[in-house]
């Protein structure tokens, strides 16, 4: 059954419907949402938010634009607003928790948890709307209208985010890694500095 | 830096998803290959996509997401919304104003278009409830009660009696 067909049937109140499209986006909204909050367990309560509210407000979706970018839109919604009040209220996250999701792979090892964590560490320097368009465009695949259609904006103006995005992630990998050289060339200076 | 790099650096993310007008990326790939500096910066810029590519979400397992289902359905329960209107509910407003206004029409057609009217004397005092004064007293005999017919009580009367009833009825 098509996306149009399930949300026709999910707009008459049809739940079972609206679930085969929950199970169609879940991954994709679950991974995003984690993208973007780098929490696992608020990732996890904003995508079913976000699937929520779609839900909720279903009836005025009018089919002009598809179903997943406007589920991306909620969902980014819903974590901006987590964020604002993360911003305002919340504790910095402590790096070490970003590895959380990938500890139940055996397969994964050191190196990958390694690169991982220093990408999250990276990202969660980036700001949230720079955050959002490489997870959309790297990972989602969007094409730039359609990042556009979900953040607002025009074509253009998503290229040259994406653009910035991009060169100030790569600008913080490269400190996250002379950091990481500055380390080890020097650790009994890192552990007298760490004592204080 | 030159000026030049910094312009076609800015366009190099773009030049990497193959996303650019040819124009552009004509002029990029030729600066390209004379510039090791720019050669450098999108090499480092491939790799910043390869490592973020590589680090996707992992999957959570089919636990996770049994959870996840069963924590939105009850969600979804609890949130249904309200079964959607009838049609006719849906029709525009501007028609609900005809039927009001042919009800208004069809009163006021009714109800003001015909004269007032009096109401009969025996609707208002019905016949048994007449009483002639003295009756009750024995002062009349059943068929002496005082007829209404006003010729055959004028015509026993004289003149001058005639005189003052007709005096009495007209004040």
């Amino acid at each position: 059954m098509t996306d149009s067909q399930l949300v026709a049937r999910a707009q008459e109140g049809d739940i079972p419907a609206f679930e085969e499209l929950v199970k169609k986006y879940q991954r994709e909204i679950y991974g995003l949402a984690y993208r973007l909050v780098l929490d696992a367990e608020e990732a996890k309560d904003l995508a079913q938010q976000a699937f929520l509210q779609a839900f909720v407000h279903i009836r005025s979706f009018r089919q002009q634009a598809q179903f997943r970018t406007w589920l991306f839109r909620i969902a980014i919604n819903q974590c901006y607003s987590y964020l604002k009040s993360k911003k305002k209220f919340g504790e910095p996250v402590d790096p070490e928790e970003f590895v959380t999701v990938g500890e139940e792979s055996p397969e994964e090892d050191l190196v990958t948890k390694d690169r991982r964590q220093r990408l999250y560490i990276a990202l969660e320097r980036l700001p949230a709307k720079q955050r959002a368009v490489i997870t959309l465009k790297l990972e989602q695949g969007l094409s730039y209208e359609e990042i556009a259609r979900v953040l607002g904006g025009t074509t253009g103006a998503a290229r040259v985010n994406y653009c910035q995005a991009l060169k100030t992630l790569k600008k913080y990998l490269q400190n996250e890694d002379e950091h990481e050289v500055a380390v080890r060339s020097y650790p009994k200076v890192v552990a007298r500095i760490s004592r204080r | 830096m030159k000026w030049r790099c910094a312009l076609i650096q800015r366009w190099l993310p773009a030049y990497l998803d193959g996303d650019l007008p040819s124009f552009w990326r004509a002029r990029l790939g030729s600066h390209l290959q004379g510039c090791p500096a720019c050669r450098e910066e999108l090499a480092g810029l491939r790799e910043v996509v390869r490592i973020v590519q590589a680090a996707a979400t992992p999957d959570q397992g089919p636990a996770f997401w049994q959870t996840f289902h069963q924590e939105l359905h009850l969600k979804l329960a609890q949130n249904a919304p309200a079964p959607e209107p009838s049609r006719f509910l849906k029709l525009p407003y501007y028609l609900v104003g005809a039927p009001a206004l042919a009800t208004l029409v069809f009163w006021a057609f009714t109800h003001l278009g015909q004269p007032p009217q009096k109401p009969l004397l025996t609707a208002m005092v019905g016949p048994e409830q007449v009483v002639y004064a003295g009756m009750e007293d024995g002062a009349w005999q059943n068929d002496e009660y005082p007829s209404w017919d006003v010729d055959a009580v004028m015509a026993d009367l004289t003149h001058q009696e005639r005189q003052a009833v007709l005096q009495n009825v007209r004040y």
